[in-house]
């Protein structure tokens, strides 16, 4: 018997949906929009993010320049040094002539123009955490303790904007997404809640055939239920097709900065949570509208 | 079977639709309650199927006093009454039988029991042949016939009507009110709200009158008016 009345639940929830038809399609193009613009807000922060918080990373690194008459023995020394220090991640020697080589094939004009190679050996410090580079970059910076660095360079005003732009980014995203899940709540809320009030005759008559609260509401869950996750699909695919051409378009710039947006949020991600995040709303909003109602009547 | 005591009913606005009413109606009784707009008919009929409640007194069904039911307990209280509205009240997106089946529907009552039902309801109000129609493929007095049908399907011990023949032709006024008669005679109290003077003239069944929320009148066979049940005693 309870089998018998969930299928029927279900049923009835079906045959609302097609024979309310026009309705159903309003309530659906509300959820869609509202949805695209909050999963839309949610995916650019979040890739915003992940860009700003990755970038720090590229510049993670500190050049240590050794005198140009020195010896190979003095950088492998201090090398051995350097990689003995808790904030030092990894180091890797790049010999003059290595430069050299590299200037030679992409800069020919150069090669002809100087005589000799200029250049001197570098050592490439990769750090623990970007944030530590400038006062490490200044410890190394004092000929007292390393007398056979000749000059430091590192990325310091950079990395520092950097992070700040990532905080930034995640505290305003936050509290655009905190903000447009609001507004996408009281949407479908107040859409599912028209499409109750348009009923309210019809749920009146099945209270006075002696309909319990829950044979009323099942039906209107599932409508809003349904609502949510069709509008979080279409959303997903919008999103989805939108970030494809988005990503499309960084790359074709090609600009040195932003290079290739990194990936981590796939799109099985997306559409998943999408989809999640529609029926979650439409349970919710639904949820929220028929509870108001039933207690008018 | 039905007992009212000191009813009386005032809405927030301060409306006093109902004021000291004392009432016993029997089982197996029709009743018909007449008297002008406002009077508070439909106040007492919406009493009985509990959408409104008593400010004071005490208003007691089968023994049960239903100001006291819960909310939780009124769907099934509901079940074992019929309500037939002026306006039909059908569920516009269902078919006639679909209105039928789903008075029985949210009792879970199982498909069988329906198919077995409902053509037996649906032949009792002669509206048999049309089973698939939509209420707005039907006339008024048809429809009204599916909401007698819906009303009764779960044999209900009481009927309560308000208006059921204000948007009809007399004609068809007249066979509503003998479908009601019939299922009056087959052991159902009816209860019926009305201003069509020719039904109650025609059935001659027992009449109270309200004016201005109080009962002010009480016959055991009368007609619409007071002075013309007088004259047809004299």
């Amino acid at each position: 018997m309870i089998l018998g009345s969930l299928v029927f639940l279900v049923g009835e929830a079906g045959r609302n949906i097609r024979r309310n038809g026009l309705m159903s399609l309003a309530a659906l193009g509300t959820v869609t929009v509202a949805l695209t613009v909050l999963g839309g807000s949610l995916w650019t922060t979040f890739r915003l993010s992940e860009f700003a918080r990755s970038q720090p990373d590229k510049f993670n690194r500190i050049d240590v320049f050794l005198p140009p008459k020195a010896e190979r023995s003095k950088a492998e020394d201090l090398m051995e040094q350097l990689q003995k220090m808790p904030e030092v991640k990894g180091v890797k020697l790049v010999t003059k002539e290595e430069a050299w080589k590299t200037i030679e094939q992409s800069q020919p004009v150069l090669n002809e123009a100087l005589e000799e190679n200029p250049l001197m050996d570098k050592i490439e410090v990769e750090m623990q955490e970007a944030g530590k580079i400038s006062p490490f970059a200044e410890h190394l910076r004092n000929k007292d303790t390393f007398p056979d660095i000749a000059s430091v360079t590192d990325a310091g005003e950079e990395v520092r904007s950097l992070i700040n732009l990532s905080r930034v980014i995640k505290v305003i995203g936050g509290g655009l997404a905190v903000g447009l899940f609001i507004a996408t709540l009281f949407i479908i809320h107040n859409t599912i809640r028209l499409t109750v009030f348009a009923r309210r005759r019809e749920i009146r008559i099945m209270q006075m055939v002696g309909a319990t609260a829950w044979f009323i509401r099942i039906p209107l869950l599932l409508e809003g239920v349904f609502h949510g996750v069709v509008g979080g699909t279409i959303a997903g695919l919008l999103i989805l097709f939108a970030g494809r051409e988005v990503s499309q378009f960084v790359t074709s710039v090609r600009s040195p900065l932003l290079g290739n947006l990194p990936s981590q949020l796939s799109a099985l991600n997306i559409f998943g949570l999408m989809i999640l995040l529609g029926g979650v709303l439409g349970l919710v909003g639904s949820h929220l509208a028929i509870r108001r109602f039933l207690k008018q009547l | 079977m039905i007992e009212l005591r000191e009813v009386g009913v005032t809405y927030s606005n301060g409306w006093r639709a109902l004021s000291n009413v004392r009432l016993t109606i029997e089982k197996g009784e029709f009743v018909f309650v007449v008297g002008p707009t406002g009077a508070g008919k439909s106040t007492l009929l919406k009493l009985l199927s509990r959408e409104e409640r008593a400010t004071t007194g005490t208003v007691k069904v089968n023994g049960q006093d239903i100001a006291q039911l819960f909310p939780r307990d009124l769907p099934a209280y509901r079940r074992t009454i019929g309500i037939v509205f002026q306006d039909f009240g059908l569920l516009p997106n269902k078919t006639v039988y679909e209105n039928v089946a789903f008075a029985m529907q949210v009792t879970g009552a199982t498909r069988k029991q329906m198919r077995r039902q409902v053509p037996h309801i649906l032949e009792l109000v002669g509206m048999a042949h049309r089973p698939d129609a939509f209420p707005n493929q039907l006339s008024g007095g048809e429809q009204q016939r599916i909401a007698i049908a819906r009303a009764l399907v779960n044999e209900p011990f009481l009927l309560l009507a308000d208006e059921p023949t204000g948007n009809l032709d007399p004609e068809t006024s007249l066979g509503i009110i003998e479908l009601l008669n019939h299922i009056n005679v087959r052991g159902t109290t009816v209860l019926v709200a009305t201003h069509d003077h020719a039904v109650v003239d025609y059935l001659q069944r027992r009449v109270i009158g309200f004016e201005q929320g109080e009962l002010v009148r009480d016959e055991k066979v009368g007609a619409y008016r007071a002075s013309e049940t007088q004259e047809a005693t004299e």
